[in-house]
């Protein structure tokens, strides 16, 4: 008697347990298919697409507990990820369109598809899971890491770049973001090698190194992930003026990542030129020729217009700074930060250990020669 | 499984479209190893020039041969159009800018500043989108805002707005979510119209009017065509701290407010079904060069291998519209994001995806002559649509109340990303009435509503010699009607209630 009761009922629990897992699918299939809009990146097979859209076909991030996947399709994804040993770095937005059953629906649908076999997982499962306070990769994986061995061989990806090959017998400017400087920023490679980072937010030179190279890894910049400015390992001889900013540690990538600024450029107040009978004003950037491929940097202060061309010094261990001056002669004093590890030097005026003076007559064209000292 | 969408494939790279031809062009030889196209115009002289993601200009040599190098340096050059012989006005990410080459070596040397009022928080997603010119010479071009995905930097440009930050997507610094206008007669930059998310795309139409698409998104609920006007607000909220007239951060404002302040798109593009992330509207000003869509605007999609047409109208005083799929597939590349004709009348495409869905490649599209079997053109008539089309039709197809198929839904506006399709229903068609000639059809709703998408779809329908109907999806924006249009509906200050 027990036993056939069993026997009966058995069959009739699962095939309610499939019915409701089999409209669940459905119901994530048309999401997936119509208004969540799935397919639109990762394709109607799940497939992916190259280098673009990770596959969700076979992709380990679905296997074991749900709640990487739940985390990922409800607050969204942004940076380095593998999938199935490819790389990809991107956006996938918060799915904030869904609720959670739907969110349940898709995540189910897609384990349930393509060669996954992942379990159905259910509203009350996507409710569970709270926001990280990060949509990376690597912040979902150490909250809910993979399962035995998938995360050796998988999980965040490391971005190998090259793209900071030079040609050094030539001049190389790179508009880009740049640590320690406006978002406006221009680094500049010249022979010798000397590099150089230019702020045009604020017309002026920023910093000037010789070792560690250009830059690197700017390609995720390019590519607009989400990551900041290239990787530059420097260590200047000369930096200009900072009233502003206590310390700026260049070679730190994560420059991009506060909420509030330090300050903006309407508060700048490190303009080096202090021409004599001039108001405090806000310098105009107007571009720059290139001038045997150096560029010439064109900015406007009240009634002058200066040309700033910045060359490898004749011997090499440092920059020359040729400023050429339009408009009506005035006196200006050229204010120098701390300098322990370079040499100043001007065709004209004198140079003392915070500025140099120069006078109205030889105001108009000039040049300012900064050298790293030797050890 | 896996043979079955293989074997689609390649069945649409054999059997070729007749009406055009697509082919691939070669992308110059960067060091920078991308083939991505950020920007593409055609030079005075009929070259075709294009941007690359790392920051290089490059322009094909007259018989198609071969590439040089005209400019580099540049960032995130998103927009470009030829300036006098020798030069290209250039959307960049810091500034608008001139560069021309003065000395005639074929190689930049001066990178002119036309304007840099405007700011920038150092954020990622502050884009600097394609430059178009008026009748008068004035550029305009769109500000993306900033996205928290991603912080700022130390030190940013332009004075910093803390009520700006707040929200998805952000406008901390100056104009920030706006299209401005640059004049190159005084030099002076007009903040033209706000709320905008990522205005990745603006385009005139032969009237002289502007349009630009937006991209699906917090206030967004679904991608957008706007038709631009001085001085309005179309949406997103973040913008709006850099208007004079508003002193509260915008997104306290609440979504009823904000809704009585903005202007509706003239197209809703359907996300998932139309496009998720449109891009740069462009004006078919080729005189029937590229077939018979003159003076419509086509407009490229970054997610799907899609190309869009979009069928403009003026209804009660207001531009509406419609878009259709122009091309699918097909051997065309995703991420279509750049587009411009060549002094042919051929469409070239430049395709880019930086991290998001999308693809890379140049391509072009030519008209072979032959008729495309497609509908023409929609309007808006009393109780329904009236469509016409390129090619004759086989009347009793157009007589088949199985080809023709029609459903509504409206997108909610809220701070939120995206919206779902609301008050999804299929309407009943009343009558349809094919002109004699197979070129037309009247299409009579059982209801026709204000303020709903109409999707129609045309399974089914063929051309008098059998051949079907290329682009069987239409979606229409019915805003007005073309009299007695109601007020549009009351806006929630929180998202709608999401239908079980």
């Amino acid at each position: 008697m027990r036993l056939s009761s069993f026997l009966l009922i058995a069959p009739l629990v699962t095939a309610l347990a499939a019915d409701e897992s089999s409209d669940q699918i459905a119901r994530g299939k048309a999401l997936y298919e119509g208004a969540a809009g799935c397919f639109a990146c990762h394709q109607i097979d799940g497939s992916g697409v190259p280098q673009a859209i990770p596959p969700l076909a076979k992709s380990e991030w679905l296997k074991g507990r749900p709640e990487r996947i739940i985390h990922l399709v409800r607050y969204g994804l942004q940076g380095p990820i593998k999938v199935n040993g490819q790389d990809y770095n991107g956006l996938m937005p918060p799915q904030a369109q869904l609720d959670e059953a739907q969110i349940a629906d898709v995540i189910s649908y897609v384990g349930a598809s393509w060669g996954n076999r992942a379990k159905p997982v259910t509203e009350s499962q996507v409710k569970a899971v709270d926001y990280l306070g990060s949509m990376e990769a690597e912040s979902l994986l150490k909250r809910f890491p993979f399962d035995g061995d998938l995360g050796k061989a998988n999980g965040v990806s490391t971005a190998k770049l090259a793209d900071a090959d030079i040609d050094q017998s030539s001049v190389t400017v790179v508009r880009t973001l740049m640590p320690g400087a406006s978002p406006a920023a221009i680094a500049v490679a010249l022979p010798g090698p000397q590099f150089y980072c230019w702020d045009a937010g604020e017309c002026r030179l920023r910093y000037v190194w010789t070792k560690g190279g250009f830059l690197k890894e700017n390609k995720e910049h390019w590519s607009s992930n989400g990551k900041p400015v290239p990787l530059v390992e420097a260590d200047p001889y000369y930096r200009s003026r900072n009233s502003l900013i206590e310390e700026y540690q260049i070679g730190n990538r994560n420059e991009q990542k506060h909420k509030t600024p330090v300050y903006d450029t309407t508060q700048a107040r490190d303009f080096p030129l202090v021409f004599d009978g001039l108001e405090e004003l806000s310098p105009k950037f107007k571009g720059y020729s290139l001038i045997g491929g150096h560029p010439e940097f064109i900015y406007k202060f009240g009634d002058q217009t200066i040309r700033e061309l910045i060359t490898t010094s004749s011997d090499q261990r440092g920059i020359d700074r040729r400023f050429t001056i339009d408009g009506p002669a005035r006196s200006l004093s050229f204010l120098l930060a701390d300098h322990p590890r370079a040499e100043i030097a001007c065709s004209v005026g004198t140079v003392g250990t915070d500025s140099i003076r120069i006078p109205a007559s030889d105001s108009r064209k000039f040049t300012i020669t900064l050298k790293e000292v030797q050890p | 499984m896996k043979i079955l969408p293989l074997f689609l494939i390649c069945l649409g790279l054999v059997s070729a479209r007749e009406d055009y031809r697509i082919e691939k062009i070669d992308p110059p030889p960067t060091r920078h190893d991308t083939d991505q196209i950020d920007a593409l115009c055609f030079t005075e002289d009929g070259r075709l020039a294009v941007a690359l993601p790392c920051g290089e200009v490059w322009v094909r040599d007259s018989e198609g041969s071969g590439w040089s190098l005209f400019a580099e340096g540049l960032h995130n050059p998103l927009g470009m159009i030829a300036e006098g012989k020798n030069g290209f006005i250039i959307t960049q990410r810091p500034e608008l800018t001139l560069v021309r080459d003065s000395d005639g070596d074929g190689r930049a040397d001066l990178y002119q500043c036309l304007t840099d009022e405007f700011g920038m928080s150092g954020n990622y997603h502050e884009f600097n989108f394609t430059p178009v010119r008026d009748e008068d010479g004035n550029i305009f071009f769109g500000l993306g805002t900033g996205s928290n995905g991603a912080g700022i930097t130390q030190i940013v440009r332009g004075r910093f707005n803390p009520a700006g930050r707040p929200g998805r997507m952000h406008a901390s610094v100056p104009y920030r979510g706006w299209i401005m206008r640059y004049s190159p007669r005084d030099g002076s930059l007009t903040p033209w119209s706000s709320g905008h998310r990522t205005p990745n795309g603006l385009g005139f139409d032969l009237k002289g009017r502007l349009f630009a698409t937006d991209n699906q998104g917090d206030w967004v609920g679904s991608s957008k065509l706007f038709h631009i006007e001085r001085g309005n607000f179309y949406g997103h909220a973040a913008s709006l701290n850099w208007r004079d007239d508003i002193d509260t951060p915008a997104v306290k404002l609440g979504a009823g407010k904000l809704n009585e302040l903005r202007t509706r798109a003239c197209v809703v593009f359907p996300h998932g079904t139309m496009a998720n992330s449109p891009t740069q509207p462009l004006v078919d000003d080729t005189g029937g060069k590229f077939g018979p869509f003159g003076g419509q605007l086509f407009v490229g999609e970054m997610n799907s291998p899609r190309l869009m047409r979009v069928m403009i109208e003026e209804v009660d005083g207001q531009l509406q519209g419609a878009c259709v799929p122009f091309w699918d597939n097909a051997g065309l590349s995703r991420g279509v994001n750049r587009l411009a004709f060549a002094p042919d009348g051929s469409l070239f495409l430049g395709s880019t995806r930086h991290t998001w869905a999308g693809g890379s490649g140049i391509q072009r599209i030519e008209w072979t002559g032959k008729p495309p079997v497609d509908v023409h053109d929609i309007k808006l008539t009393r109780k329904g649509f009236r469509l016409t089309f390129t090619s004759a039709m086989d009347v009793a197809s157009l007589q088949d109340p199985k080809n023709i198929q029609c459903s509504r839904y409206w997108y909610d506006y809220h701070q939120g990303y995206g919206s779902a399709a609301y008050d999804e229903s299929d309407v009943a068609i009343r009558k349809l009435i094919p002109g004699d000639d197979g070129r037309s059809l009247e299409i009579e709703l059982g209801e026709l509503k204000a303020w709903f998408v109409h999707e129609l779809r045309l399974p089914g329908l063929r051309s008098k010699d059998g051949k079907p109907l290329t682009n069987p999806l239409i979606c229409y924006t019915v805003n007005r009607l073309l009299e007695n249009t109601p007020p549009p509906p009351k806006q929630w200050d929180t998202p709608a209630p999401k239908k079980k």
